[in-house]
């Protein structure tokens, strides 16, 4: 029985079976379809779920061992662990003790003043890098790199308030730029990136493509 | 319809592949540069960092799971080349569902280079759920483990930049690749080498010069021929205001 | 460009760099400059459309908040849902499929002005739905199906009127508009929601997503689009109710300027460096 299961091909049918139903939604308007497919999407989800506990074990073990080793950095993993544990405490506690749930004031408070000033100072710190790739990107070049200069200066007069202010043209010329070739080039390349999707999509789902399993060879 | 027409010219793309002979893909300077960034890094005693970056809360099932497939099959070739050259590789991961996927590519990989007793389960390092808190935690680790070659391919949101900027304050070498259009001009910036769009979807075809793969390839370029065909029979049609092929197309 | 003034000149250290731009964005708050701003065709566009909506319109609102892109997303979110509430007799119903949106989406609620309309009755919040893309397509086509209760536990039909708010609310075609608000992941909604139930639809993104969201307003697959920080301003010009979007365009102002400003060195530095390669 166990070698049955271990055979490769047996996920490969499940993918191909589950995969061309789900496509088949899309297409189909059968209400019998419908219905499977929302509850196998249902299944993702929950399964989903589970793998954060296989991401969560990786976790504690890596940095349990890099605290055993004592290896670089290792007093951040033991706040690492601590504060893991301490969030995933208040969390559960929050859903299956309180009437308030997610609403919880001390789970909020730790959403509200700590995770959140801490990821939007990291997501500031985009601002500072943008500052030098652009004091390194914008240069005159070439041909193409002045292109890019030049479009890159007249979006940045135009999208700001002061560039209407010292010429009433840029917000003009900045939609223009924005909208006709920016938007060709996005399109281009969705549609190359689309096409490429499909194929991927074509390749896992007859069996062609098995790196999801981990095998890089047929 | 449209869809329907792209799949089949793809299977029968793979097929005539397999049958016949390997159709030319054009030289990636970024996937060439992978083993020459490896090798650099084996020389100065440096790490290898790999990521797929951020595909959102879904992992692989996301609709960006294309581009993390691709990233997965060029971690699959990077471990293969650290394996060979004896480099230490760090792969990062967001994702809970790709851990188990990525451990089994690299042991395959170490296993396949003859060197399995070099594995060790710290190449596979999951960071977090959250993107912010994945970036930093991956700022951290090339700071303190010395990565000198940064190679990031696959889905890439806010963090791409912020690590491909941090790799360069580091002076390490970069390689980028993703296919979305608002983190590419990033990568171009920041990084030595980047691979643009769906260039990232030939990097799987070009390293393992697989007939399946390659013949993915010439399929996904017969569709765009496809494509573009009906984007200029569309164009003209509407210019003399004949909707047949709209009204066709929209369904 | 020549001599020690020069080359201290062109020696620029980063953090230099960064902590003028530091300051740079600090000083409107102290000094507003109160530049005019100009409203764009797509801020212009959603407003319209929501003025437009008429009496017994029913609209499903999705707000994906991540942490860092609440001071973009927040005030567009807070923009829409204000606009709406000032609108008579017009049905919202809130969805939201990640785990960070209910504690912003309650701060939103406690900060707009209602107008006196009624939790159950005017508006509904359907919580946090797990599932991300699957739950989005599942829910454009049997939203009952995934959905019983509200956040708050009261299962639908309980809702005041037997719950008449979500009365005949099966498939997303059944809404008068979506209005979107997330970083990103508007593709979730873009293929079941617009694409294939032609739900009308309204984008509010963050100013790095512009460029890829233009595509969809340029084929008219959205009807509306909030552009980042600068849509938010030229949105709470057209309310009328000033807020801190529009205070910080003052901001983005100086700071473009500082980056041309930089563009404009780093161009020089490199012809002076091309000129005088090393000394």
């Amino acid at each position: 029985m166990m070698s049955v299961l271990k055979n490769p091909i047996i996920p490969v049918i499940i993918v191909f079976c589950v995969g061309m139903l789900v496509t088949f939604e899309y297409f189909v308007d059968v209400p019998t379809v419908k219905l499977v497919s929302t509850e196998l999407q249902k299944w993702v989800t929950i399964l989903i779920t589970f793998t954060l506990t296989i991401g969560s074990v990786n976790l504690i073990k890596s940095q349990s061992l890099k605290i055993q080793r004592k290896g670089p950095g290792w007093s951040y993993s033991i706040i690492t662990i601590v504060t893991f544990a301490l969030m995933m405490l208040l969390g559960l506690y929050s859903i299956f003790f309180t009437p308030e749930g997610l609403l919880f004031p001390a789970y909020n408070y730790v959403i509200r003043n700590i995770q959140y000033p801490v990821n939007v100072s990291m997501f500031g710190l985009l601002g500072f890098y943008i500052i030098t790739a652009a004091f390194r990107a914008f240069r005159f070049r070439g041909f193409d790199s002045t292109i890019v200069l030049l479009a890159g200066l007249l979006v940045l007069m135009g999208q700001a308030p002061i560039g209407a202010a010292v010429w009433d043209q840029f917000p003009a010329i900045s939609y223009w730029i924005m909208n006709v070739p920016n938007v060709a080039g996005a399109r281009a390349i969705s549609i190359g990136v689309g096409i490429g999707a499909i194929s991927m999509a074509v390749q896992v789902l007859l069996g062609y493509e098995r790196g999801w399993m981990g095998r890089l060879e047929r | 319809m449209t869809i329907l027409l792209i799949a089949v010219l793809i299977v029968l793309s793979i097929q005539q592949t397999v049958k016949g002979k390997l159709p030319f893909i054009r030289r990636i300077a970024a996937l060439d540069a992978i083993e020459e960034a490896i090798g650099a890094s084996v020389e100065k005693g440096t790490a290898v960092h790999y990521t797929l970056g951020y595909p959102g809360p879904q992992g692989l099932a996301s609709g960006a799971s294309a581009a993390l497939m691709s990233g997965i099959l060029c971690m699959g070739y990077v471990a293969e080349k650290t394996a060979e050259l004896d480099a230490k590789l760090i792969t990062t991961h967001i994702s809970s569902d790709i851990v188990p996927i990525a451990e089994e590519v690299i042991k395959t990989a170490y296993l396949k280079a003859g060197v399995p007793e070099n594995y060790s389960p710290d190449m596979v390092r999951y960071l977090s759920g959250f993107q912010f808190a994945y970036t930093i935690a991956v700022l951290g680790i090339m700071e303190r483990e010395n990565v000198g070659t940064n190679i990031m391919i696959g889905s890439f949101m806010a963090e791409a930049l912020v690590m491909a900027e941090a790799g360069n304050n580091l002076g390490a070498m970069q390689i980028g690749g993703t296919t979305s259009t608002i983190q590419l001009p990033f990568f171009v910036v920041a990084c030595d080498y980047a691979i643009l769009g769906e260039e990232i979807f030939a990097a799987s075809a070009y390293l393992s010069k697989e007939p399946i793969r390659a013949g993915a390839i010439l399929g996904q370029d017969r569709s765009k021929y496809l494509v573009v065909g009906i984007l200029v029979i569309g164009v003209l049609l509407q210019l003399i205001n004949n909707t047949f092929l709209y009204n066709l197309l929209s369904g | 460009m020549d001599g020690e003034a020069g080359k201290i000149m062109l020696k620029l250290d980063k953090r230099v760099l960064y902590l003028v731009y530091a300051c740079l964005l600090a000083v409107p708050t102290f000094i507003p400059m109160g530049l005019p701003i100009t409203i764009d065709s797509t801020t212009k566009s959603t407003y319209d459309i929501i003025d437009a909506l008429e009496p017994g319109s029913r609209v499903a609102i999705n707000s994906a908040f991540f942490g860092m892109t609440i001071p973009e997303q927040y005030p567009t979110s807070k923009n829409l849902i204000q606009h709406l509430f000032m609108k008579d007799d017009v049905k919202l119903i809130f969805l939201t499929f990640n785990v960070e949106s209910p504690v912003w989406q309650e701060k939103i609620m406690s900060e707009v002005d209602k107008f006196g309309k009624e939790y159950g009755t005017d508006y509904v919040y359907l919580g946090f739905t797990p599932g991300d893309q699957t739950a989005i397509a599942a829910m454009a086509n049997n939203l009952p199906a995934l959905v019983q209760v509200d956040f708050y536990g009261t299962p639908l039909n309980e809702l005041p009127d037997n719950g008449a708010i979500m009365e005949g609310l099966i498939q997303a075609s059944d809404f008068d508009l979506l209005i979107v608000i997330t970083t990103g992941f508007y593709d979730f909604f873009l293929g079941p929601w617009t694409s294939q139930h032609g739900v009308p639809t309204i984008l509010g993104v963050q100013s790095v997503n512009v460029p890829v969201a233009l595509v969809y307003w340029e084929a008219g697959q959205i009807i509306g689009l909030i552009k980042g920080a600068t849509g938010n301003a030229e949105y709470e010009k057209l309310l009328n109710r000033p807020g801190v979007s529009l205070s910080d365009m003052d901001a983005q102002s100086l700071a473009h300027v500082f980056i041309i400003g930089l563009i404009v060195y780093g161009n020089v530095k490199y012809f002076y460096d091309k000129r005088r390669p090393t000394e």
